[in-house]
């Protein structure tokens, strides 16, 4: 083996160094899964009649259906019985003070660049009332309820605005649209819910940051962003930092509504715990990620970057059924170690001259496993369709495999798609070049790794865009920053 | 949708009954190495069943009218008057080794084997069976893909016709072998399972012909499986046209597999048939091997052509080229599925796939897969997949210059197929097949 490819191997094989608590006191129902269950949490969120109802029609059909084991990824059977399906973590079960937060943890922080005072949050040390009546984010959320904006949780939304979320719920991904979606709809926790007025530009991103200090990210999360006519959202989720969670299996639901002229904008970071080297531990996260363009011109823009979880298999999706309307997926998906993920996106064309346009980023490394698998579909009154479709894979180190499963199904002869994919690795000329003039292999693969992920980045949000290059640099080397 | 249990226990129990007919038939083979194949087959497939739209490999492709069909196996007295027949005309190509066969039974009068040597062995299957069943055995069912492609198993249970082909070591400069296969068509719908094995020994070239050809309108299942053993440093030249009529059911396996730099090629135009299923798994089982891949599929009407392939690179240093094209009238409909697997052990692969189709019709539809399974670093793998229609500025370029729209169609038409005959390298092939092309152009008016 050559010296590079050593230092490649050297680079990759580096541990997850956060870890995470596990060991955390909380208000929690019993073990299982059944109606009485649903209807214990649904009475604890004090919801109407008609959520419960809801729940219950979710978790009737779920219990009719089979886990699905099409994608490319393997993991020991799933004991549903043996999950508790409601936990509210208490907060004064966390660490008092940033001195009894794992310092590794603080490190990492450290190279993110997050201030101090969102690292209390993301460590999850009780933040004092002082701090949070200051908060950035309380005023940011007077502001936006100037505007019309709503932006709250889901429970809130549930209580507040019973109408809008009555309306949209189950609107784009039905209840029973898929095992996971049927069981997040049946016992689904909370979540954030958004709804942009008429005419209304979110003077900012809109980011789950605001919103952690008070909740803990759910194992069931359930979001439902609204964009009325002519509106704009940008919206972040998750955040570049790994954050303490004591949960394995996540199956969250995303909908999205974009109606005439509005244009969503939903960007994810996922740092999840992946497991150890040995692919012990580290989460399943099972997504169901859909947006709607109902009305014409609309557009809905999916970004992620997935670097963690040990499981990912998630696959956001556009429904194009307005004319003119625009989907676009751009996503950087990283395994190393024992890591799986199978990511993807669909896009449904639906509406005439709509355009879709699907660059993903795989980069395996390790024992690791990267599926890319998306479904282009032109239905027969979808004239004047378009879609390009760019999927490259990157591999570092002979053990790993990456895979391509496109789908492209067209019923319209007047659309025009295309679709090229590239697998490589990177070549050691292009090291030994850089190497040539004084910079190092770890920086070299950093570089030529972000030039790879480069047409996604710019489409993340600025500060965003900077983190994830260097949340990159950590996946991967483990031990550079 | 699912096909419902009961379409498939019929269809099930007609090939039963058929296959219980053809064993009576066998009088004193009924024990022998060869029909324990069968029959093992039968069984399996009887587990198996027949795939439905549910099953990943199939998804694109609904197998109903052909399993309501009530198909029999073509017995002598079955076939048709052979003296109108001139077996050249369907190529126009004189120096060839020819086997023909009619509704799948090898037909001696319009075989021409004047060109056979000790080089180059060309025997017809039943013959082969008769007098050296072991070479069979040796050379049939290396690979067994009875779960994706359960029709391989059908064609196991009935094989009894067919070719056996054998190049010997460092032979070349042969005549090209030319198998043409005619459906007669009318009366009965039959079931022709024609079984061809080619062994090509170290250091030869074969050039091979296969042709699907139609005499009547009658329905038929063609299904077919073809086993290439390609030795170490051999070169094998395989062209199949499938020209059956429109009444034809056309199912094949092909499976091939590429020893130390040695190379296939397989090129593939498809013209005939209601329906077509082809499935082509190519395995690359040594250093430095090569295989190429080049297809190009026209249907109109409401034909539908499924093209599924299986690209394996099993080692390091080997090379894979692929390129499909599909060009679709009226309310046609193709599919293409392209898998390449690259093994961990494959360092150093080279592999490019592309399936560009072009939609000369509004209601033709396309639904295509290519992907890419890799587990290896050290690798260049590419595929890429276009649907579209003519190009306007083009089209727009012509009509400027005075031509009428439709031959304008048929012009860039044309450049678009043309790319893929230009690979054939044998040129009476090539007349044959832009003649085939402008026929296709003229029947759906572009021309």
């Amino acid at each position: 083996m050559s010296t590079n490819a050593q230092d490649l191997e050297k680079l990759t094989s580096g541990d997850y160094k956060y870890g995470f608590v596990t060991d955390i006191e909380a208000d929690t129902v019993p073990k299982g899964l059944n109606e009485a269950v649903i209807r214990m949490i649904s009475q604890k969120k004090n919801e109407p009649e008609w959520m419960t109802e809801w729940r219950l029609k979710a978790f009737r059909m779920w219990r009719k259906m089979e886990e699905p084991h099409w994608a490319h990824v393997d993991f020991p059977p799933i004991d549903y019985q043996d999950i508790s399906y409601y936990s509210a973590p208490k907060m004064k079960d966390g660490p008092k003070s940033l001195d009894e937060v794992d310092p590794e943890l603080l490190a990492t922080y450290e190279k993110l660049g997050i201030p101090l005072k969102e690292q209390e949050l993301l460590a999850g040390v009780a933040v004092d009332a002082v701090f949070d009546s200051v908060s950035v984010a309380t005023t940011f959320k007077e502001k936006l309820h100037e505007m019309g904006i709503i932006f709250c949780s889901f429970s809130e939304a549930v209580q507040d605005h019973p109408d809008l979320v009555k309306k949209y719920l189950g609107s784009v991904v039905p209840a029973t649209d898929n095992f996971f979606a049927a069981l997040n709809s049946a016992v689904f926790t909370d979540g954030s819910f958004v709804y942009i007025p008429q005419g209304v530009r979110c003077p900012m991103e809109l980011s789950t940051y605001f919103r952690i200090n008070s909740l803990g990210t759910g194992q069931f999360e359930r979001t439902l962003i609204v964009a009325e006519e002519g509106a704009y959202v940008s919206y972040l989720e998750g955040c570049t930092a790994p954050i303490r969670d004591e949960n394995q299996l996540h199956a969250a639901v995303v909908e999205l509504v974009a109606l005439d002229n509005a244009e969503i904008k939903y960007s994810t970071v996922q740092n999840w715990y992946p497991g150890d080297k040995d692919g012990k531990g580290g989460i399943y996260n099972f997504v169901t990620k859909r947006g709607k363009c109902a009305g014409v011109n609309s557009k809905i823009s999916w970004t992620q970057v997935e670097t963690g979880s040990a499981i990912t298999w998630k696959y956001p999706s556009c429904i194009l059924a307005g004319d003119n309307s625009v989907g676009e997926f751009y996503s950087v998906a990283v395994t190393n170690n024992r890591q799986q993920a199978d990511t993807g996106t669909k896009m449904i064309h639906i509406g005439k001259n709509t355009r879709s346009t699907i660059v993903s980023k795989g980069i395996s490394a390790g024992y690791s496993q990267n599926t890319y698998r998306g479904l282009v579909k032109i239905g027969k009154n979808a004239d004047g369709a378009r879609n390009f479709s760019q999927c490259d894979s990157m591999l570092m180190g002979d053990k790993c495999g990456a895979h391509t499963f496109p789908y492209i199904e067209n019923h319209n002869s007047t659309a025009q798609m295309e679709h090229e994919a590239t697998t490589s690795k990177i070549g050691e000329d292009q090291i030994f070049y850089c190497n040539q003039r004084g910079i190092s292999t770890e920086d070299a693969v950093n570089m030529i790794v972000n030039g790879f992920c480069k047409e996604v980045f710019r489409e993340l949000p600025m500060e965003f865009a900077v983190e994830a290059q260097k949340l990159l640099g950590i996946s991967l080397e483990g031990s550079v920053g | 949708m699912g096909m419902s249990t009961n379409k498939q226990d019929k269809a099930l129990q007609t090939f039963r009954t058929n296959f219980e007919e053809f064993e009576r038939g066998l009088n004193g083979a009924g024990n022998s190495a060869m029909h324990k194949r069968r029959r093992a087959a039968m069984e399996r497939l009887s587990e198996r069943g027949f795939p439905t739209m549910q099953d990943e490999e199939w998804r694109y492709t609904n197998l109903g009218g052909l399993l309501e069909t009530q198909f029999e196996r073509p017995t002598a007295e079955l076939l048709p008057d052979t003296t109108n027949i001139d077996p050249v005309s369907f190529l126009g190509m004189e120096e060839t080794v020819r086997l023909t066969f009619i509704d799948g039974v090898f037909c001696a009068e319009l075989s021409d084997r004047a060109l056979t040597s000790d080089a180059l062995r060309v025997q017809d299957f039943a013959s082969v069976l008769e007098n050296d069943p072991d070479l069979i055995l040796s050379l049939a069912g290396g690979i067994d893909d009875g779960d994706e492609h359960p029709f391989s198993l059908l064609n196991d249970a009935f094989t009894e016709q067919g070719a056996v082909i054998h190049v010997a070591k460092n032979a070349t400069d042969l005549p090209p072998v030319h198998l043409l296969f005619l459906t007669s068509g009318g009366g009965q719908p039959l079931l022709i399972s024609p079984r061809i094995l080619i062994k090509a020994e170290a250091n030869s070239e074969l050039d091979i012909i296969e042709q699907y050809a139609g005499l009547g309108d009658g329905r038929s299942l063609t299904n077919i499986v073809v086993e290439i053993d390609v030795a170490d440093n051999a070169h094998v030249h395989h062209v199949k046209l499938q020209e059956e009529n429109e009444g034809a059911w056309h199912i094949s396996a092909g499976y091939a597999r590429i020893a130390r730099s040695a190379s296939y090629a397989n090129h593939y135009f498809g013209f005939g048939s209601r329906l077509v299923r082809n499935h082509l798994h190519t395995r690359m089982d040594g250093v430095g091997a090569e295989c190429i891949l080049n297809g190009l599929f026209m249907p109109m009407d409401s034909q539908h052509m499924d093209h599924h392939t299986v690209i394996d690179h099993a080692q390091p240093h080997c090379n894979s080229h692929e390129l499909y094209k599909g060009l679709l009238f009226d309310d046609s409909r193709g599919v293409f599925s392209g898998k390449i697997i690259v093994r961990p052990d494959a360092q150093k692969t080279d592999a490019k796939q592309a399936n560009n189709n072009l939609l000369l019709s509004g209601n033709a539809l396309v639904d295509t897969k290519p992907q890419l399974e890799i587990w290896a670093d050290d690798v260049k793998c590419t595929h890429g997949a276009t649907i579209g229609r003519l190009d306007e500025d083009a089209l727009f370029y012509l009509r400027s210059r005075g031509l009428p729209k439709a031959k304008a169609n048929s012009i860039l038409s044309y450049a678009f197929a043309s790319e893929l005959v230009g690979r054939v390298r044998l040129g009476a092939l090539r007349a044959h097949l832009d003649a085939a092309i402008h026929n296709r152009l003229e029947r759906t008016g572009n021309a």
